[in-house]
């Protein structure tokens, strides 16, 4: 009788969803994402960001929904820039490793367009369910990253975390995290070397002038 | 009596097996890398390939029949009279040792198909490489366990330090 209680509360555990509120994630990406982009953009303050149990999951195109108030609204660019943003927030999910938290996609986000750059009304982000946690357990079912490494004149050698990797110009598949790359030849001027932060999916392109 | 906590102590340790291997798959697949993206395979690579793939299966084979060859002279040595303790951890550890080098294989085979789907290639890279070594080693070192299990049983007298055996 134990085991069949056991069995049924593990049977429960594996299917239940929940939900997380991800408002702080938000705001925090949002910031880091007007920094870098230079676009302002506002949340209302009293916006909580959730994603209720067990909701479907339609395509991130059906979702998008835009509420520029012109008949003009530059929606391809709009589109572009909540694309970054949802790309944006889950990196910053996946940067806390929290092994219960991880965003697939933004579900829905609704924008007014002010005079001055964005304004984000809501999102709901997060969808968590047993087999994402599981799968949380095996990195090899995660999206990997590019890395594009060019120098003029090319041929220069590269060093991909102090490793030899050949000569330019070429394209790396790397694992989603940080990698220090060196770029160096004789005919280059001065010795390229940064750290790039890699993201799943997501292709950085490094130039060595 | 006895039977119930030696079923759960199976359980129980079969358990912590499972979480071990998911540990270490965990670890092996989280660690980094940056390997040239290839349009396709040369010559030398799908040799390199196809000899990697033939000692793969070969390493599966052998380690299939250990696991046949350490039940089949468990059950039979059991037959005629209960084993000794020290040879069922013998057994227990060669089996074992035996199924670890199925699921390393497994493992390693997987990660060059998503190796070649992800469109790079290098046998030598640490997802690949500590997978295959923990297939060979876990292999090998199962084997010679085998072998001392064979060895202590054939060259004792039948019931000879057999717990509960005929004298």
């Amino acid at each position: 009788m134990r085991r069949v209680a056991g069995g049924f509360l593990l049977a429960a555990a594996a299917f239940a969803q929940g939900s997380f509120d991800l408002s702080g994630t938000v705001r925090q990406t949002l910031a880091d994402w007007q920094k870098n982009t230079g676009i302002g953009i506002e949340t209302e303050a009293e916006s909580r960001i959730r994603h209720d149990v067990g909701e479907a999951w339609p395509r991130l195109e059906e979702l998008v929904r835009l509420q520029a108030p012109y008949e003009a609204s530059p929606e391809p660019l709009t589109r572009m820039l909540v694309r970054t943003y949802c790309f944006d927030l889950r990196d910053a999910l996946l940067r806390q490793a929290r092994p219960f938290a991880r965003a697939r996609q933004a579900r829905t986000l609704a924008f007014q367009a002010p005079a001055s750059g964005l304004r984000l009304r809501d999102a709901d982000v997060l969808h968590f369910s047993f087999l994402d946690f599981l799968s949380g357990f095996f990195p090899r079912l995660q999206p990997v990253g590019y890395l594009q490494v060019t120098s003029k004149p090319d041929r220069a050698d590269i060093t991909i975390d102090n490793q030899p990797k050949g000569f330019t110009n070429r394209v790396f598949v790397v694992s989603p995290g940080s990698h220090t790359v060196a770029i160096e030849s004789p005919k280059i001027v001065r010795r390229c070397r940064r750290t790039v932060q890699v993201a799943p999916g997501r292709q950085i392109s490094l130039h060595c002038p | 009596m006895s039977a119930r906590p030696r079923s759960s102590h199976f359980y129980v340790a079969l358990a912590a097996l499972v979480a071990l291997l998911c540990g270490l798959e965990s670890l092996v697949g989280s660690l980094p890398f940056a390997e040239q993206m290839l349009a396709k395979l040369s010559d030398f690579q799908l040799k390199e390939l196809e000899t990697y793939i033939e000692m793969n299966k070969l390493l599966t084979t052998l380690a299939t029949l250990a696991i046949g060859a350490t039940t089949g002279f468990a059950v039979n040595r059991g037959a005629a009279a209960p084993l000794a303790p020290a040879d069922v951890r013998k057994a227990v550890a060669s089996w074992t040792l035996s199924g670890v080098s199925l699921y390393a294989g497994h493992f390693a085979y997987q990660q060059v198909i998503w190796m070649l789907d992800q469109r790079f290639f290098n046998l030598f890279y640490p997802r690949v490489w500590w997978p295959t070594q923990a297939q060979f080693w876990t292999f090998l070192v199962s084997v010679i366990v085998l072998a001392d299990f064979i060895h202590g049983n054939l060259t004792r007298p039948a019931g000879a330090g057999s717990v509960g055996g005929r004298p």
